[in-house]
């Protein structure tokens, strides 16, 4: 079902939409300030080989409620916030890419497509929330997973969305792994996992990034933005190790929570400033580019992104309702 | 067959493992996951198999939120859990493909039909999951010049971490891609010794 924004949004969009266009220029030029790569990033990909990424100018990322032993649900909040801005158009003025999290959400407590891009913590079991009924086998994730990121896409070979990403969660395993804000002294024992590092690293597979080397194994070997197959993990160079996107980190880590050159170029280049969509509120899981309500690629202003957040809450609790069962209701489009 | 003791042994060693590793091996994979030595998947798996994909299937689950993958698998040769050759049993993933549709969760491991691999199995042979994602299967091929079975290296694995001359852990190279027969012997001797 396609969703119509109502007047006041669509103007909006409107004027983000010209404010983009007069960017445009500003944007040509800070494109040229990217940064230079040291070896090369690579993509996820759909079947098909092309890379996945968003189709809108932002993502909302939306915490649940459900706090760690150590940390509180607004902790989580904030630590999520700096480790999305690292990736994000206010620190990185090649990119439109705008990232926000929003209020922390009962609703984001789920795995699902439902729109709502959740960061959950997972302190009482390292299980799927809520656990399936009875007789349908385990729903518990392997207990040496530190952190889950799942990604919902559109898989479609000569679709035009082909490779577009229409939801991604992240779960953090509380229950096997204690976690921390090192650097602000949460960390005195020595025993915890830094959480804004590994937020940062899975952020960057929530907006489409693989691994910047290779792990070994039947699976294909990852491409870099060249063309080239990524190095072998354990023969990587310090470069290349030093990435965030690197596939590999040690407790105490505190290296990922920066970008690097390749990391930098990553976004800069998958979400160009000069292509900016101008959509924030974009995908609709019925098919088609759904609600063209918001622009925002650039110079939207807090109050509008609260519009822009409102609505996208608002459409996907619309949508999560639409997904539950109900009894014999019709299947979902996707 | 596991009994109840080696199983409450199992869960002993479990939890002194998970608090061993705990201060080891952190290396990460699409997902955040801690590296297993092969000794540690054969402990912590319930059936060690060489399998041969029959079918992958995929659909949506019971409410609508998630693609669940079955994986029906015949066995070839059992190694650990004690399985006639050409037993059947699926595994359970979740992630697949429905109607152009893909949930893909980073660093589970993905099956293709025709395929055969070395598997570490936990659950019930109905529905089982694959030890520590990825790390618990490696994937076979026949060497053309020698016809010999290769189990390759794990997807996404680092199998040990070490520490590099600034103090920080890296992973080792993971357990290398190496003849069937070899990673055979290597999990009975691995599994009679946890026997023990």
């Amino acid at each position: 079902m396609r969703r119509r924004a109502s007047a006041p949004v669509r103007r909006w969009a409107v004027v983000v939409a010209a404010r983009a266009t007069i960017l445009t220029s500003a944007a040509a030029i800070a494109a040229t300030a990217a940064p230079a790569p040291a070896h090369g990033y690579a993509r996820f990909r759909s079947d098909s080989g092309t890379p996945m990424r968003w189709f809108e100018s932002c993502v909302f990322i939306t915490p649940s409620t459900n706090p760690s032993p150590d940390l509180t649900a607004d902790q989580i909040a904030a630590t999520a916030r700096s480790s999305l801005d690292v990736w994000d158009r206010d620190t990185l003025a090649c990119t439109y890419l705008d990232l926000k999290v929003l209020a922390p959400s009962p609703d984001a407590s789920f795995v699902r497509a439902d729109g709502v891009n959740s960061l959950v913590f997972r302190q009482a079991r390292w299980c799927r929330e809520p656990a399936r009924t009875s007789g349908q086998g385990d729903d518990c994730y392997d207990p040496s997973a530190l952190a889950l990121t799942s990604v919902f896409l559109r898989n479609r070979p000569g679709d035009p969305e082909d490779g577009r990403i229409l939801d991604s969660d992240v779960e953090v395993n509380g229950v096997n792994f204690r976690w921390s804000n090192i650097p602000d002294g949460g960390d005195p024992g020595g025993q915890a996992q830094d959480l804004a590092n590994t937020l940062t690293h899975e952020f960057g597979h929530l907006i489409g990034l693989d691994h910047t080397c290779y792990t070994g194994g039947a699976a294909a070997r990852p491409t870099d933005h060249t063309g080239n197959g990524v190095p072998d993990c354990a023969a990587a160079s310090p470069d290349v190790r030093s990435t965030t996107m690197f596939a590999s980190t040690g407790r105490g880590d505190l290296d990922k929570r920066t970008l690097e050159p390749d990391d930098q170029l990553a976004v800069c280049e998958t979400y160009p400033i000069a292509n900016d969509p101008a959509r924030c509120v974009g995908v609709d899981l019925d098919g088609g580019d759904g609600c063209s309500t918001a622009g925002g690629g650039a110079g939207s202003a807090g109050g509008l992104w609260a519009v822009a957040a409102t609505a996208a809450l608002a459409l996907a609790a619309t949508r999560a309702r639409r997904l539950r069962p109900r009894g014999r209701r019709q299947r979902t489009s996707l | 067959m596991m009994t109840r003791s080696s199983l409450a042994l199992g869960i002993g060693r479990a939890g002194v493992t998970a608090v061993a590793l705990a201060s080891i091996a952190l290396p990460a994979r699409g997902s955040l996951v801690m590296a297993l030595t092969l000794d540690e998947l054969v402990w912590r798996a319930d059936r060690v198999v060489v399998a041969e994909v029959l079918d992958v299937r995929s659909s949506w689950d019971e409410r609508r939120e998630q693609i669940r993958s079955r994986v029906d698998l015949r066995i070839v040769e059992a190694w650990k859990g004690g399985m006639p050759a050409d037993y059947r049993i699926s595994v359970e993933e979740t992630g697949g493909t429905v109607d152009g549709i893909t949930m893909r969760v980073i660093g589970a491991p993905r099956f293709v039909r025709g395929e055969r691999s070395v598997l570490f199995l936990r659950g019930p042979a109905a529905a089982a999951r694959v030890v520590g994602m990825a790390q618990g299967k490696r994937g076979l091929r026949q060497d053309a010049a020698s016809g010999r079975w290769i189990a390759e290296a794990a997807a996404g694995v680092a199998a040990t971490v070490s520490p590099d001359p600034s103090g920080r852990l890296f992973p080792a190279p993971p357990d290398p891609a190496r003849p069937l027969d070899e990673l055979r012997a290597e999990v009975l001797r691995l599994s009679s010794q946890r026997a023990r």
